[in-house]
Parts: C-alpha cells; structure tokens; sequence
C-alpha cells in the first residue's frame, strides 16, 4: 500500500487523536489500580496517586475475605451474562430483521409498540410487584436475566442495520422456497457479523455490570452478581453516615475507598478481555463481500 | 353496505397478512410477549402518578387526586430550568458524543497500524467501567482548590489555581467532557461495526479513480454510515428529557453553588423525594419525562419519515 | 421445512419454558407461612402447643452478617420452645435501603417484623398505612412484658395523629448531643487548658489555622450540620421544630405557637452564618469543603483534621481508635457547652413496627416482646453466642470474642428491640462516653415538643420545593461561601415564600397549637 501524502496527513491526525485520547482513558483506569494498592491512610491524607504509595493490600485481602463467595459469584455472573447473552441476542436480530422487512406490513405498527415502552414505564413499583409477586422471581436466577431479555434499543439497531442487505437475498431465498426462519439463520446472520458482534458486546457488558436486578431481586448472599457486591459498599458510606449520626451507633469503618478501588479492578479484570476477542467481527468484507461473490 | 364492506376488507386484507407472514410473526412473537409482560403490564402503575397511595388500598385502590402530585415541580419555580438544563445537555452531550465517535471510528478503520488499533480500541473501552461514584472522586481530587492535581500543575507552571468547585461557568465543559470520556468508547463501536458494513468494492473503486482518502471518507464513509447516525440520534431523541443521574448527581451533588447552571430534572427529583417517600410524586416526574419525550419523539421521527422513510424508526 | 419450523417452535417452547419456570422458581420462606398463628387469649406462656407452627421474616438494616445462620440456629431452639415458630431475617443493605424499603412494602410480600425509626421512614409509611396499629388491646394480650416496662415517653413520642404505628426502643442515650474530640498534642503545643467553652474551641481551632500547615483546623465537608448543631443550637439553647422552625428554651415553659420562628430567619442564625463566613476565610477548612466526601470523622482519625465534632458516642470511639494508633497525638473528648440544656435522643430513633401484610401478627407481637425483654433472647440477638462472639465479664462489662467479626455485637440492624436494663459498655472504651453520659443524666430536660409529630400530608409538595431550596443555600451558610451572608439569607427567604413557606408554617402551628392544647 503506498502511502500517499494524503495518506500520511491522515494517519498522523489519527494517531495523535487516539493516542491522546487513549491515554486519557488509560490514565484513570491505572489510577484505580494504583490506589486499590495504596493504603486507606495515604489516600485521605494525599488523595489518588498514579504510583501505588505506601503499598497495602488490605483492600485485597478484605474484598478477598471470603474467596468462596466471590467465586461463586464470578461463576454465577458469568452464567448468566452468557445465558442472558445467547438468548437476547439471539431474539433481538430475529426480532430486529423481521422489522425490517418491506414486505411485512405490519413492521410499523410493532415497530412503534415495542419503541413505546422505551417512553413510558409504571416505575418500579409495579415491576417489582410483577416480578416478586405474581412471576415469584425473587430469589432466583430467572430474576437476573429473564427481565431484560429484550432490548428494544437492540433490535431497532438491528432493523436499521439489516435494512442495508439488499432485498434481492431474501427474495432469491423465497423463489427457492426456504421458509423465513431458514434465511434468517443461514443468509441473513452469517452477514450480519459487525452488528450482531455489536449487540453481542454490548449485552454481554450489561449483564456483566448489571446490579439493580439484584438489588431489587435477591436476597439471597448465594445469587448476588458481582458489580453488586461493588455497588453495596459504594453506596454504604453514605448512608452509614446518616446512620451512625441519627441513630448514634458506633460502626466500625472500613478502607472504603482503597476496597472500592480493588473492587472495580475485580470486577472489570476479565470482561476487558471480552472486546478484544470480539474485534475480529469488525472486520471489512464481512458483509456485502459475500453477496457479490 | 358500503361501511360494512370497508370494514370486512379491512379483515380479509388482516387476516390475508397474517396468513402470508405467518412465519415473521411468529418469529417476532417472543418479543412481544416479553414486552408485553415486562413493560406493558407494569405500565398500569402510571396511574400512581395522579393518586395518593397507600398502602392498604394498593396502587388500584388508592385515591385519585388529580394533578396534585405534578405540583411541586412548579411551585419551586425550577420548573423551567431544570428541564433546559436536561435539555440542554443532553443536546450538548448528543453532539459531542457523536462527533468524537464517528472521528474516532473513522480513524480507527482507516489507519494502519493492526496492532495499535486494537490495543487503543480496548483502552478506550476502559472508562465504561469506572462507576461515576469513583469519577466524582477521581474529580475531586484532580480539581480541589488546595491539592487538586489541577492546580498543582498550575502551581508549577507558577499559574494561578483555580476554583472549580465555585465556579459556575467551567462546568458546561466539564461536564461535556466527562460524559464523552466515559461514553465514547463504548458508543464507536456502532459506528465501527456500520463503517466495516460498508461495500469495500466501493472504496476500491474510488481509489482507482483517483480519489484521496479524505474524499473517500467524504463520499463513502459518511454517507454509509447515515443510516446509523440517523438511527442512533432518534434513539437518543428518545430520551432527551432524561438526564444521567450518576455523571450529575457525582460530580456535583449538593453543590449549591453549581445548582442554577447544573441541575437537571433526575437530580431535582432525587433530592425532593429523599426526605417523602412519595410514590406518587416520583411516577409524577417519570410520566412528565415520559410526555415530553413522547412529542419530541413523535415530532422527530415524523420529520426523518418524510426526508427518507426507511430511515425513521416506525 | 418442516424441520426448520419445528427448530423454531422449539426455541420459542425452550423460551417458554424459560419464563413459566421462572413464574414457579422456587423460593423458600417468602410464601405464605404454614399456619395461622391462632391464640387462645391467654397471656400466659406456658404452654405452646395450642399455636400452629409459623414461620415468621424479619427485616433489618445493614449488611448480613457471617454467622447470621449460627446465631439464628440458636435463637429459633428458644423460639421453638416458646412460640412454636422459626425466624428468619432478611437484610435491606445501606446501599439499597431508602429504595427498597418502600418497595418491599408496597409489594404486599409478608413481613412480619421490620425495622423503622423517625430517620428510617417511620413517619412516611405509617401515613401511607403501611404498619399496624399498635393498640393497648395488643400490648396487653401480646406484649405484656413491654406493656409494663416500656417507658411511657417512647409511646407518646410515636404518636401520629393519637396512634401509634410501632414500638420503639426502650432505651435513650445522648444520640444527638454534640462533643468535641481534639488533638490534646496540639492544645499542649498552644499552651491551652482543658476546653471548658466554645470560645475555648474557638481559640484552639484559630491557634491550629494560623500556625499548622497539612492540618485543618475542622475538616468540614457536605452541609456542616455539626458544627451548626453545636455552635448555632447547642450554644444558643435553640429547640428545633420540624425541619425549619425552632424556639428558644427560655421561652419552652410560656409556650405559644408565635415564639415558633423560622428557623432561617432568625438573628442567632444570620449571627452563626456571618461567623461561619470568618472560619471559612481564616482557612478552618477547604474552600471546597462543599464537594468535599470524606467525613471529618475519618479525616480526624487520619490526621488530616485537628477537632471533630459528633456526638459523644462517635467521637469516643474515634479518640480510641487514635489512641491505639496514634498514642502521641493525646485525643481528648470535651463537652464545650457544658451549660446547654441536654436532652436525650428520641426514644422513636430506632423500633420494630409490623407491617400489614404480615400473615402472623400475633405471633410477631409475641416475639418482639420475648426479643426486648427476655434477657437469653436480648443477648443472643444483639451480640451472637457467649464465648464465640463475645465475652461476658461481668453484667456490664463485655469484650469480643474469638469470632467477632462474624457477628459483630451492635452493628446487625437489632437496635429495635433495644433496652436500656440490658445495656452493656464494652471494656477498654474510651472513658468519655461513659463520663458525660453520668453527668448529662442529672441534666436531662424534656421539651413538650418532644412527642410532637409533624403530619406532611397536606404539604408534601411545598416541603420537596423547600428541600430543594435548602440544599441549595443552607450549605452555602454553613461553610461560609456565601459572598454577602445577609443578601442570601434573604435570597432563600424570598426563595421559600415563592415555595409555599407561608402554607407549612400555618399548617405546623396549628397542628402545633391543637398539640399543645390538647397537653393542657
């Protein structure tokens, strides 16, 4: 490939625009790291620091405590983000290419009755009535992924990208007589690769980091996700304070700002890996590539 | 005669459509029964907005009183602010945010450098991690009068530091800023996965004629990925009245000060309802949010309809 | 085809199946319990056997404790035994509570027992009905133990409208009343006496802002509200009314409702914010004290703070913790308005109320009463068992046993069920507590408005406008930001008339007047 002025002018734009902006986003992120390894007394005294100072690892060691625990939630998170994952994806592109279809001449009115509900909600009162009371979800795994399953969000991007494959694929699929499902699994999905990657990640990331479905949900400590664990000590300074002044309880304190660090290393550590391996979707020629061909 | 046979049309050409896409509904089918459990049933709590609730009674049984709930908003004369405010920033954040994201994607399919791009790719995503609770603090600490890192670095430079925290006017950037920070990564993604969508033949032939490769980007780039941008500004259209309570509510809290310039209906909202728990009040709020954005939706999508009707959203 | 079409049937049965297993999961022990706890009237407890096994939840603040299910294991051996039922108790952590509290009674699930408190929506919910009424009915025929030793002042301070939604603790103690820690290495180093005055304060605090560098002299952060509570109320003897009005002691024994005041308005306030402003431009505290999150409970026990400021309790706790890390620094606890009236925390603070939905109400009746007042109950509940997770010295005294941590006595959410005859001091705390607690004893006066109960039904709506209004502007005041204190003290009075000010004072005098009316 020559690399043409034009070229060059490009890239050097580009890579001192990432690169800056990169390193704004990484900068922060070593911040954390750095201060979940610093101790509690140095971080009220002197703030974050980039270098770890004063190096403990009693955030480590308290978030730690009950190895047990945390592993079960790891295992217990990954279950259901893969579980909740598969299943939404997979309905959602459905959903999304039937949307899509000019053909369909109800795509509209379906599309403007499932747009509708991302307006107007009942709050969560009656969502959690529903759930607890009369689906009797709480305290189950059903509770974590059941709920969001769909994602009108979603298929709506789905139904805009999908609209992009020309129409002649489906037809030509039809005058062979393949029914409807059939060209979605075997025409449509394999080129549709970019936006199914897309909504792939982009559900996998919300079940990951999803804690209000166990806030509401679970009591039970044995199904508690892991960025609830994270979210319960972030929110309990607080409202600690609150109580230790009205109430007059003496409550122990914790490390709480070095243990919300650690915890955030722990909870992010492994679905950062999540991306990458789904990058190799955006790849050029994945899509219309095989039409022609 | 004549209105009975409109009608009996009407459900022959019903039922004519249901037999031909079968298929296609069926295959929609979970969806709308998902929705309509999850989201439809539990829509009937709207009603607590106009009722005292109680708890005997239940949201059914609770007494209406009208638009009593609706009155707090007004009487503390915020009204109008904290809905520009919402207004304002999201429209602010809207742009930014879109801008940055398709910059970014188009540099980053475009550049060489394999290696560079992905590990720059996921550093980006780092920031979606971050929970504003630990931003807000990261901002502290980089802002605060006396040890903010800000000012340290000013100090050195033997400027004079600077009071964020009491200062209104810097915090329309700040804000921008840190909600692009955070957001940027994540929402490239789309326009990443829209740009590799497009036909390579195209950009090929393109460079075969001679084109450069600003002129691709101009010519082949942008306007294949206007489907998307369309797509994802209407969806964001659709919450322009709904504001994110965490950047807001971490940043700034109960900053006194920054309130005029910085607060937005879901902060005003939290802060109300904290001391009451009124249920009533709070489903108030979120159908107010949910109305305006209903018009502006219905406005917004009305218009794209008639500019391209395959771009709109129903 | 066909077998295309079976393919999707099959993945919308498998969908199917998801869901409606979902509707039937299994979760135990939030179903209706077995039986209907039937009572044959007595008010004997001897025999248990004509009650029908129930299994009673219990909902408490805070976060779970690790050997919640050992403790419980041995507290339902007693429950068995006495009331032929189970307990299990189900934890709203700090993080969640203020959202889910609401929803879980909204929700209509059984509960049976829960936690509330003046600060813990007690008031909120009981307007909304969502607590039974507690009735001399029930105390006589359930709660014959707590009829007879629950101090009558806790009922009357529960009242809402002449009823009573819940059983409050049965203890008080100076929950409220502000002390001061202070760096006795400091005070030394300034050549200061012990601090018998807030001026003494007030000198000590100057010495350390004029002469140490890396230290606040009171690391103030959010709205200050101690350092007003301490300076504006307890040093001018000023009673407080709801969230905005207060009067003046001197004028308690002749009370009418035009010695009520708002409070913002008052001269001691505007006289409290002016110096509030000289402590901020001398530097007490950081210029953006207002964003700051560290509480100066922490700031103080990590050095960066030179004085705290909480109620005797905390602070004396803070100084011990010093005291073992940071012998030199000599913190020492004081009461710098030793002439100020003392009043004991409301005994509404913490107690248990039982919720409408409850399906055994009796039975719960029966089993608070046990858990407040039978001693083998009280101890197992609030400390855990004896030798594992603490150690009995003597009737007071007591220390942490081998597995503290798992079941830490006082921090589970069991302040409900309090009860000052079972007290107990843990050995090796810091002396002050204990030392002004003697002393604020004989001081102790009670307010008639001390059981007065502000009804916010009809004001809702101002009240979230003025909340608003007072976030804005009170901490603006109290840390001493505001550029000109008188111009916006006025500010937020035009503010709040805009806001319906007007329409709560009226409202609250005249629940007030019929208040004190009806005390004549």
């Amino acid at each position: 490939m020559k690399m043409t002025n034009d070229k060059l002018l490009f890239n050097a734009a580009g890579y001192i625009a990432v690169t800056v902006f990169s390193v704004l986003c990484l900068l922060p992120f070593i911040l954390v790291i750095s201060s979940s390894l610093t101790s509690e007394t140095y971080i009220i005294q002197n703030g974050y620091t980039l270098i770890p100072q004063d190096i403990s690892l009693e955030a480590y060691r308290l978030a730690l405590k009950n190895p047990a625990a945390i592993l079960k939630s790891y295992g217990l998170t990954i279950f259901v983000t893969a579980v909740g994952t598969a299943l939404s994806v997979f309905l959602c592109t459905m959903t999304g290419y039937v949307l899509q279809r000019k053909d369909f001449l109800w795509r509209n009115k379906i599309s403007f009755y499932l747009f509708f509900t991302m307006l107007f909600n009942g709050g969560l009162v009656p969502w959690y009535i529903l759930i607890v009371q009369y689906l009797h979800m709480k305290n189950t795994v059903f509770a974590l992924f059941v709920p969001s399953l769909i994602s009108v969000w979603n298929i709506l991007l789905v139904k805009g990208f999908m609209r992009g494959i020309p129409y002649e694929m489906t037809e030509s699929a039809k005058i062979d007589g393949a029914g409807d499902f059939h060209i979605f699994i075997s025409i449509i999905l394999p080129v549709s690769k970019p936006v199914v990657a897309t909504i792939g990640l982009f559900t996998a990331l919300m079940y990951w980091n999803d804690w209000f479905a166990s806030l509401l949900f679970i009591t039970n400590p044995d199904l508690y996700t892991l960025q609830y664990f994270l979210y319960r000590l972030a929110g309990s300074v607080q409202a600690l304070r609150m109580v230790m002044d009205k109430a007059g309880i003496v409550v122990d304190t914790l490390p709480v700002e070095s243990m919300k660090m650690a915890l955030t290393v722990i909870v992010t550590g492994p679905i950062i890996f999540l991306y990458p391996f789904v990058q190799r979707y955006f790849v050029k020629g994945l899509t219309i590539g095989s039409v022609k061909g | 005669m004549v209105k009975n046979s409109a009608a009996v049309k009407k459900r022959n050409e019903f039922f004519r459509e249901f037999r031909k896409s079968k298929m296609l509904i069926l295959m929609a089918l979970p969806a709308i029964i998902h929705v309509f459990v999850f989201s439809y049933l539990p829509m009937g709590g709207i009603v607590l907005a106009f009722k005292q609730f109680r708890y005997a009674e239940g949201i059914f049984g609770s007494p209406w009183i009208g638009l009593e709930n609706f009155r707090f908003l007004f009487i503390s004369g915020q009204a109008w602010n904290i809905t520009k405010n919402t207004l304002f920033y999201n429209f602010l954040f809207i742009v930014a945010n879109t801008f940055l994201q398709i910059a970014l994607a188009v540099f980053l399919s475009e550049m060489i450098g394999k290696w560079f791009r992905k590990i720059t790719q996921s550093l980006m995503f780092l920031p979606y991690f971050i929970s504003w609770v630990i931003v807000g603090s990261i901002a502290y600490n980089l802002f605060n009068y006396e040890h903010g890192a800000l000012n340290s670095l000013l100090g050195f430079f033997g400027a004079e530091p600077l009071d964020i925290y009491n200062n209104p006017s810097y915090w329309p950037w700040i804000l921008v800023l840190f909600n692009a920070w955070k957001g940027v990564g994540y929402g490239m993604v789309v326009y990443l996965a829209a740009i590799v969508s497009i036909d390579s033949e195209m950009y090929e032939a393109a460079e075969i004629d001679g084109a450069n490769i600003f002129q691709r980007i101009r010519h082949i780039t942008l306007p294949g990925i206007l489907p998307t941008f369309v797509i994802l500004t209407l969806l964001a259209v659709g919450g322009i009245f709904r504001g994110d309570f965490g950047l807001f509510y971490q940043l700034i809290g109960d900053n006194g000060v920054l309130r005029e310039r910085t607060d937005i209906i879901d902060t005003f909202v939290y802060r109300a309802l904290t001391q009451t728990s009124e249920i009533g009040m709070a489903a108030a709020v979120g159908f107010y949010q949910s109305v305006m954005c209903f018009i502006f939706i219905l406005l917004t999508n009305w218009i794209v309809k008639r500019v391209q009707e395959d771009y709109a959203l129903f | 085809m066909a077998i295309k079409k079976v393919g999707l049937f099959a993945i919308v049965l498998m969908f199917a199946a998801a869901l409606m297993a979902g509707c039937s999961g299994s979760n135990a022990g939030n179903d209706n319990p077995a039986g209907n706890g039937g009572q044959t009237g007595g008010t004997a407890e001897t025999e248990r056997q004509d009650l029908k096994p129930a299994e009673l939840k219990m909902v408490l603040l805070g976060d779970v404790p690790a050997d919640l299910d050992v403790m419980l294991g041995e507290l339902n051996k007693l429950i068995q035994r006495d009331l032929n039922a189970t307990l299990s108790i189900e934890y709203l952590a700090w993080s969640d509570w203020t959202q889910k509290y609401s929803l879980i009674l909204a929700s209509g699930e059984p509960i049976d027992l829960i936690y509330t408190s003046d600060w813990a929506k007690y008031v909120s919910e009981a307007t909304k009905g969502a607590f039974l009424e507690i009735t001399d009915e029930i105390l006589t025929k359930y709660m014959p133990l707590t009829k007879e030793s629950q101090d009558p002042i806790s009922f009357e301070q529960a009242k809402i409208n002449g009823k009573i939604y819940f059983v409050p603790k049965n203890s008080a103690s100076f929950n409220n009343e502000k002390a001061v820690a202070i760096r006795g290495d400091l005070r030394e180093k300034y050549g200061m006496g012990p601090l018998a005055s807030l001026d003494d304060y007030r000198t000590y605090l100057d010495n350390v802002a004029k002469n140490e560098k890396g230290i606040l002299a009171y690391a103030a952060s959010q709205d200050n509200g101690f350092i007003q509570e301490l300076v504006h109320e307890q040093g001018n003897n000023i009673i407080n009314v709801g969230t905005y009005f207060q009067y003046s002691w001197s004028d308690h024994d002749n009370l009418t409702v035009d010695k009520v005041e708002y409070k913002y308005d008052s001269p001691s306030f505007a006289e409290f914010a002016k110096e509030m402003k000289e402590w901020a431009n001398k530097g007490y505290w950081s210029r953006n004290a207002i964003s700051n999150k560290t509480s100066v409970r922490d700031a103080f026990e990590n050095g960066t703070s030179a004085s705290m400021v909480w109620n005797a309790g905390t602070v004396s706790q803070a100084a011990s913790k010093i005291l073992q890390a940071h012998p030199e620094w000599k913190p020492e606890v004081y009461d710098v308005t030793p002439d100020s009236i003392k009043r004991l925390g409301l005994y509404t603070a913490d107690g248990m109320a039982v919720p409408i939905s409850s399906k055994n109400p009796e039975r719960a009746f029966m089993l608070l009463d046990k858990l407040k007042n039978d001693r083998e109950y009280y101890e197992l509940f609030q400390m855990g068992i004896e030798g594992k997770h603490w150690i009995r010295i003597d009737d007071v005294l007591w220390k942490e046993g081998p597995d503290f941590e798992r079941f830490s006595a006082g921090a589970n959410g069991q302040w409900g069920v309090n009860n000052a005859k079972f007290r107990r001091s843990k050995e090796g705390a810091f002396p002050a507590e204990a030392e002004l607690d003697k002393i604020w004893r004989t001081k102790v006066v009670h307010p008639i408005t001390e059981t007065f109960v502000f009804d916010e039904t009809n004001v809702k709506n101002e009240l979230a406008a003025l909340e608003q209004l007072r976030t804005k502007y009170r901490p603006m005041l109290t840390l001493g930001m505001a550029d000109n204190v008188e111009a916006t003290i006025q500010e937020w009075r035009d503010q709040a008339d805009k806001a319906g000010l007007k329409k709560v004072e009226e409202e609250l005098k005249k629940q007030l007047q019929a208040f004190l009316d009806a005390r004549k």
